[in-house]
């Protein structure tokens, strides 16, 4: 059996490109998997799956609805019992802030929403992973990807792509068919609860992928250079690598507290400078 | 498309109204003072902002806690620029800024900064110490970090708004002693740590010694809170008219305490 490549997923991208050393525990021989918990994207999930049930009901051919339907009308407002309520109340705005500003849209659902996507990186050393939330197809035939979290996040630029999103258009749109309709590779929406329920619209362009292939591909040499390089940062709190990076102070508190203890005149270290104030 | 849910088990005593029940992630876990102060004020709000990932209502756009934060950057970039040719007071009468609260602020500051006796290492600093036998990553923001001749490092927390009168119990102090002696390359001989209080009476300072004594203590309340956070499956709300008038989730809490 061939051995399993590493996998680089869309969520990683950013810590991953900020540090040689994170990258590198990626994609090694023993490559390093922080825990994951279910919680950050159970609002996202929730409103993902509404949003997919409302649009595969609209656009069912066997049973059409009524005239003038909207998908408005078939989001289900009633948020799943099993988010706390804190959840719901984001749930259900995040639903009304949809319906607002989706409802009179032409886009048709694409089968690859709610999927997990794959593609072999160009040398074939790894694989590139996304989620994706939803994707629908419009009618000038352009691919629109609708991002979905209820997170806060530390780096999200209204009106801008983010290597995440030109990490998934990279995987969408493939080899040989980066097909630019003016430019446009992939029309990306994403709905969040930051602070309250936001649609933000960029677009991911052929020069953002060519610039993300770049990134990746000078990333992943300078981790092969040089795998204990690190760079330090946010992302550090997340970081699955972060047992025994250099980066990250981590000397044994007995350590430290005997170096206190034998310092010189540690007990009355501070009284001369404190009288002054 | 169908669209499938994956049955959860619900251990005895979860608070329903949580939802699933949830933990931390699985490895590392990351405490801070915030998080910390969070988890003690009431398990549900660590467990939203610090599990969910969620933002809550945001309501101190220009605050205090903006005051503050443009007190601090301003504070770290007079340290940054001028501190060899320039007295902080005389900085002022240059370049005033445009609030007179944060104007006060940094005067009262100029009365109590350390320049001249001390050595500016930075200011707004991010340090993490990594428990590495408790998989636990200590992190805190340092407002300023001194060093003085004799080795001995400090770390000063500029206060704005309310200020306690000793630091004995604080949480807050108790970390920044920790990360002051553990995260710093400089592995300082001693460690102290100054809030500077800038706001409302006029400046003034209150201090938490370092001692190995002190230091043992803040280790054994950063690792028992570990412990805890790690066991914790229900995060019950802790109804309190204090912790509640300033929570961000406090309109959806189905347990806030209300005036």
């Amino acid at each position: 059996m061939a051995p399993t490549l590493p996998t680089l997923s869309a969520g990683q991208l950013d810590g991953a490109l900020r540090c040689p050393r994170r990258l590198a525990s990626l994609l090694g021989k023993d490559r390093q998997r922080s825990g994951s918990s279910d919680a950050p994207f159970r609002v996202g999930n929730a409103v993902s799956d509404a949003i997919i049930t409302a649009h595969t009901i609209l656009e069912d051919r066997r049973h059409p609805q009524p005239p003038g339907t909207t998908i408005d009308d078939l989001l289900v407002r009633d948020a799943p019992k099993h988010l706390s309520v804190e959840e719901q109340y984001v749930y259900v705005q995040m639903i009304d802030q949809y319906a607002e500003v989706f409802a009179e849209d032409e886009a048709t659902l694409d089968p690859r929403s709610s999927t997990t996507q794959y593609r072999n990186s160009a040398a074939g050393q790894f694989v590139l992973s996304a989620k994706i939330d939803l994707l629908f197809r419009r009618s000038n035939g352009s691919l629109e990807l609708r991002r979905v979290s209820a997170k806060r996040s530390a780096t999200h630029v209204r009106g801008q792509s983010t290597p995440a999103d030109a990490h998934v258009a990279a995987i969408l749109v493939g080899r040989g068919s980066a097909r630019a309709h003016n430019d446009t590779v992939l029309h990306v929406a994403r709905l969040t609860a930051l602070p309250t329920p936001t649609v933000d619209f960029s677009f991911v362009t052929l020069g953002d992928l060519q610039h993300l292939r770049t990134e990746i591909l000078a990333a992943v040499l300078a981790s092969q250079k040089d795998a204990e390089q690190t760079t330090e940062g946010w992302w550090c709190t997340s970081c699955p690598a972060a047992i025994g990076c250099p980066a990250i102070a981590q000397r044994g508190f007995e350590e430290v507290i005997q170096r206190m203890q034998t310092s010189p005149g540690s007990d009355s270290y501070s009284d001369a400078t404190f009288k002054r104030m | 498309m169908s669209i499938e849910r994956r049955p959860v088990l619900v251990p005895e005593g979860h608070d329903p109204t949580l939802g699933d029940p949830c933990q931390p992630a699985p490895g590392m876990l990351v405490l801070s003072a915030s998080r910390i102060r969070d988890y003690l004020d009431c398990p549900r709000r660590y467990f939203l902002r610090w599990i969910v990932g969620l933002a809550g209502e945001d309501f101190d756009h220009d605050g205090p806690a903006a005051i503050g934060s443009q007190t601090h950057a301003e504070l770290r970039a007079r340290h940054l620029g001028n501190m060899a040719d320039h007295d902080i007071e005389g900085f002022i009468d240059e370049e005033s800024p445009r609030d007179p609260a944060i104007t006060r602020c940094i005067q009262a500051h100029a009365q109590l900064c350390p320049r001249g006796t001390a050595t500016y290492l930075g200011g707004e600093l991010d340090v993490r110490w990594l428990l590495r036998s408790k998989a636990v990553l200590l992190t805190g923001r340092i407002d300023a970090l001194w060093q003085f001749p004799d080795g001995t490092i400090e770390v000063r927390d500029y206060k704005t708004g309310n200020c306690p009168d000793s630091l004995d119990d604080d949480l807050a102090a108790a970390i920044y002693l920790l990360l002051a002696a553990t995260a710093l390359p400089q592995q300082p001989t001693s460690v102290r740590v100054v809030y500077e209080s800038l706001g409302g009476e006029g400046g003034r300072t209150v201090t938490l010694h370092g001692s190995p004594d002190r230091l043992r203590a803040s280790y054994r309340e950063i690792v028992d809170m570990a412990d805890a956070i790690r066991k914790q499956r229900t995060f019950p709300a802790s109804p309190n008219a204090m912790v509640c008038r300033s929570c961000a989730f406090r309109s959806t809490c189905p347990h806030a305490t209300r005036p």
